[in-house]
């Protein structure tokens, strides 16, 4: 096949032997002197040589156009595009009942750019009319299939979903489509988004060919009718409008050549152009053509393929393209950087005017098509759909996990689509809070907070998805995430283990400690003796108040007589089964470095009724082509017994009820019921705050990473940003179910006996049935206990 | 099958109202405990729909497809033990034993100490997931043992 097609080649080399021509005639006596032997006559020897020197040419030229041929040939029908791995967050799930405000709906709409229209909506786009919303979804592929384009009304009532409905099901859900996060990048740093041809609206493709390849149906991979029209039109306006290559053309120099300009490399750009006609289908081609061209750059990320540039220009899939918006995008291939309509807004509106121009010239448009548009604005969004760097602390660790199965080629060449489990709502909301309270205590402190750090953590209590990370106050900055590697002191945030260990071990929250000066000798011959965060103690106090409260004194000697080694065991089962943990009595006041991920990880174990969760950032991943390769499934793993987690939890509750997590009450409605605990490390360096509600948890951690001291406490530093984060939420009120063997009972903790309710100093605690005191007392006048107690309803 | 998963249920919805004292034969097939449907609710009607699906689905032998609604029921009624314990039968058919004991003893988790009514039978099933994939992985004390509490639910 090649042979026939490089004749044009071969052909070329005539020229080369004509230019020896003159020269043959007066060699030729000398030539038969020589050769005397030689019997055939000289014209016919001369004859020869040039036959042969224009067959060697003419096959040099050969195999040259089937190396070419081959080179085309391979790479056209192999893997065209290393296609990085695209990232979505969670998909919005509509349906009655959903927990979901205005402005949270207003947020998740302008995140997939649904446009607000005031007629009936089309997809893409949603209406408010009467009280309620109308929205018509875009239709995506999911993991169980592709789910249509939906049209759906609903509600919004007292903070949820009400009277949905989307035609004919009944307890309908409907989904709009995931918003992309982010990209797993090849090394090039090339991004598109495939499309086929037959996703490409029409118009788009007659604009293309009306303003780059008029002829490309009907010329062998050159024009040059092309090339007279091109050189015409630039004679006549004096400037270069037009080019004179075909698609096919610039689809190889695309593809296969570099962007060196000189005449050999256009001979070879020619041939094969020509080859590549000769080979494939001119739809492929041009799809190939349409999936291939550069339209522009974000940062490192080069933006390929009409595909991904309607996105990163308009928002919105290629379907949904406007006439003067296909315009623009045909208009900026010619110089995606000089007709940049973000940056060069002016003259991208007038090559956009120049194209419609054209389409309305080769019958594209009609006159009054192109009178409507004509005037149009360039429609294009402010800033890219998806910034790559929008939730870099998320995606760090999403995509530590994804290592753990997935090669780093295949991330970043096969196309897969991650499907995580982040909710933008929650991490915008995380990030405002966390930059808020930054901005508060820096003008309320000064000077010495401004390295003051934040990372945090936030899930689905239940489930351990993660739903928002943080990993410093400057959250689209890529850099170090304090969520996942910064590894400071957790203070009072180890107190839940000591507290867990002892309910274990047969004490309950009525059980009398001693919050009072101790002076333990360490094996190294050093002395112990913790302080309490006021400097004093407060005597015999019972566990729920103490660890609702943080005392110290009464904690450590509370891990001291449960020992050591029984802590460390609960804090292994609570998460951090792969960390070494010091085994000295600290640990039990928060000796240990941990980072905000591994701190969550505890306490999500806590959320979970004593079942360790794994938290997950993904759900599942399928090929490009939407197939299901993965799915990472929910998992829990019993690690302690309900009715001691359901104790602790109470007490973590009292904490915020009236503890030192007392003021979440500013933010958040003691209904919720939330549990929690403020941490403190020495000197005040590390601010901690660890809690959850009945579908949410948060560990949130302020500190400077230097290590300096700060004058914040759990409560004044972290505290406001779990708060404020929490509140922005759907809450759920947390509501245990009470184990079977859990009673709740009222207890006199100074004679450790049941009492009655109206007795002054009865406490309601829940006891674990083994652990209920056999003596019942009447009412005994007050105690120390007594007084803690009015303290605290004080 | 159809009448024998049909006799079942009938017998358990006796047991119920009978409020029995004598034992209960708790030694429900595998396969009828997987085909088994949860009469309880999650209270949230689009995750119930999902229940549904995910039920139908494992009952068809799709169990990626089932698990798959089971877990977006989860998200939308995240304390729902009808959601768990179809997740832990799901498990169980798929053979994966050690985590259908762990998503029922979930389910129990969430069950009140008390069970009435659909709550009753879903308490008593997820004990049986409990005896039965303990049963596989050659625990036949502990198989035994969540057999008594299963017993012990009525």
């Amino acid at each position: 096949m090649p042979a026939k097609r490089s004749t044009p080649r071969s052909g070329g080399s005539p020229k080369s032997s004509a230019k020896r021509k003159p020269r043959k005639s007066p060699a030729r006596p000398a030539a038969t002197k020589k050769r005397s032997r030689s019997t055939a006559p000289p014209r016919r020897r001369w004859g020869a040589l040039v036959w042969k020197l224009g067959l060697v040419f003419g096959l040099l030229g050969l195999l040259g156009v089937i190396y070419l041929d081959a080179v085309i040939t391979h790479h056209f029908e192999g893997k065209r595009w290393s296609i990085p791995a695209k990232v979505y967050a969670r998909p919005l799930e509509l349906y009655d009942g959903m927990p979901l405000t205005e402005a949270q709906l207003a947020f998740e709409l302008s995140l997939l750019n649904y446009r607000h229209v005031f007629d009936r909506p089309v997809s893409g786009t949603f209406s408010t009319a009467a009280g309620g919303y109308e929205i018509v979804s875009r239709g995506f592929d999911f993991w169980e299939g592709a789910e249509p384009s939906q049209r759906v009304r609903f509600r919004l009532r007292g903070g949820r979903v009400t009277d949905l409905d989307s035609g004919s099901q009944s307890a309908a859900i409907v989904r709009l489509e995931p918003p992309l996060i982010g990209g797993i990048y090849p090394a090039h740093n090339e991004d598109r988004v495939l499309v086929k041809l037959d996703q490409v609206p029409q118009q788009l493709l007659q604009a293309l060919l009306a303003v780059e390849d008029r002829d490309f149906f009907e010329h062998f991979g050159l024009s040059f009718k092309g090339i007279a029209r091109a050189f015409y039109t630039n004679i006549t306006a004096g400037e270069v409008r037009q080019g004179g290559s075909t698609l096919t053309q610039q689809l190889v120099k695309n593809f296969y050549l570099s962007s060196e300009r000189s005449l050999t490399r256009k001979g070879i750009e020619a041939v094969m152009a020509v080859l590549l006609d000769f080979h494939y289908a001119k739809t492929e081609i041009l799809e190939a053509y349409l999936n291939e061209v550069y339209l522009g750059q974000a940062g490192k990320r080069a933006i390929h393929g009409v595909g991904l540039g309607s996105l990163y220009y308009f928002g919105v899939p290629l379907r949904e393209l406007t006439t003067e918006q296909i315009a623009l995008l045909v208009g900026v291939i010619k110089g995606p950087s000089w007709y940049d309509p973000r940056r060069n807004p002016e003259r991208a509106l007038e090559r956009r005017n120049q194209v419609l121009q054209i389409m309305l010239q080769q019958g594209v448009l009609d006159q009054r098509a192109y009178d409507q548009v004509i005037n149009k604005p360039l429609g294009v969004i402010k800033k890219p759909l998806y910034e790559d760097a929008r939730y870099p602390a998320f995606l760090e660790l999403m995509k530590r996990q994804l290592r753990k199965d997935y090669r780093d080629e295949d991330l970043r060449s096969e196309g897969l689509r991650i499907f995580t489990t982040l909710d933008p709502w929650a991490q915008e909301s995380l990030e405002q809070a966390a930059q808020q309270q930054i901005r508060n205590l820096q003008s309320g402190y000064g000077k010495s907070l401004q390295e003051l750090e934040v990372a945090g953590l936030f899930t689905s209590s239940n489930t351990g998805e993660v739903v928002a990370v943080v990993g410093g106050k400057a959250v689209r900055y890529e850099g170090f995430n304090r969520a996942l590697d910064a590894y400071r002191p957790i203070g009072s945030l180890a107190k839940p283990a000591v507290y867990l260990a002892a309910l274990e071990g047969g004490a309950h929250l009525g059980t009398l400690l001693q919050d009072e000066p101790l002076q333990h000798v360490l094996p190294n011959g050093s002395v112990w003796s913790p302080k309490n965060f006021e400097k004093e103690s407060h005597g015999e106090v019972p566990m729920v108040v103490a660890l609702a409260q943080s005392y110290n004194q009464a904690t450590a000697r509370l891990a001291l007589s449960v020992g050591i080694d029984k802590v460390v065991d609960v804090m292994a089962r609570l998460g951090l089964q792969d960390k070494p943990l010091p085994r000295v009595p600290a640990l039990s006041l928060g000796a240990v470095s941990l980072s905000p991920y591994e701190v969550t990880r505890m306490y999500q174990t806590i959320a979970t009724e004593g079942f360790a969760t794994p938290l997950r950032t993904i759900r599942s991943v399928l090929t490009a082509e939407g197939e299901p390769l993965q799915r990472y499934e929910f998992e829990v793993e019993q690690r302690f017994n309900a009715a001691d987690i359901y104790m602790l939890t109470y007490a973590m509750q009292e904490t915020v009820r009236s503890g030192t997590g007392k003021s979440t009450q500013k933010w958040l409605s003691p209904d919720l019921q939330l549990a929690g605990k403020t941490g403190t490390s020495d000197e005040q360096r590390d601010s901690w705050f660890a809690g959850f509600s009945g579908n949410y948890l948060g560990v949130v951690w302020m500190g400077i990473d230097s290590n300096q001291p700060t004058p914040l406490t759990g409560a004044s530093g972290a505290l406001p940003v779990w708060a404020n984060t929490m509140a922005s939420l759907p809450q759920v009120p947390l509501q245990a179910a009470q184990p079977e063997n859990v009673e709740w009972v009222w207890i006199d903790p100074t004679r450790q006996a049941r009492t009655s309710a109206h007795c002054d100093n009865a406490l309601y605690l829940p006891l674990r049935s083994d652990t209920v005191p056999e003596d019942k007392v009447s009412c005994n006048a007050g105690g120390r206990v007594l007084n803690w107690f009015k303290r605290l309803i004080r | 099958m159809l009448s024998m998963k049909a006799w079942c249920v009938m017998l358990l919805v006796l047991w119920v109202s009978a409020c029995a004292v004598r034992p209960v034969d708790t030694e429900i097939s595998d396969q009828d405990l997987i085909e088994s449907e949860s009469s309880l609710l999650t209270g949230v009607p689009a995750a119930d729909n999902l229940l549904q699906q995910g039920e139908s689905a494992r009952q068809r032998g799709e169990y990626g497809v089932a698990v798959n609604h089971l877990e977006r029921g989860i998200r939308m009624a995240p304390r729902s033990p009808a959601l768990y314990l179809a997740l832990a039968k799901t498990r169980l058919a798929m053979g994966e034993y050690g985590s259908a004991a762990q998503m029922a003893q979930r389910t129990v988790s969430l069950l009140p100490a008390a069970p009435r009514g659909a709550e009753q039978t879903a308490k008593a099933e997820a004990w049986i997931v409990i005896a039965q994939s303990r049963e596989k992985q050659g625990d036949t004390a502990g198989a035994a043992n969540a057999r008594a509490n299963a017993q012990a639910v009525w």
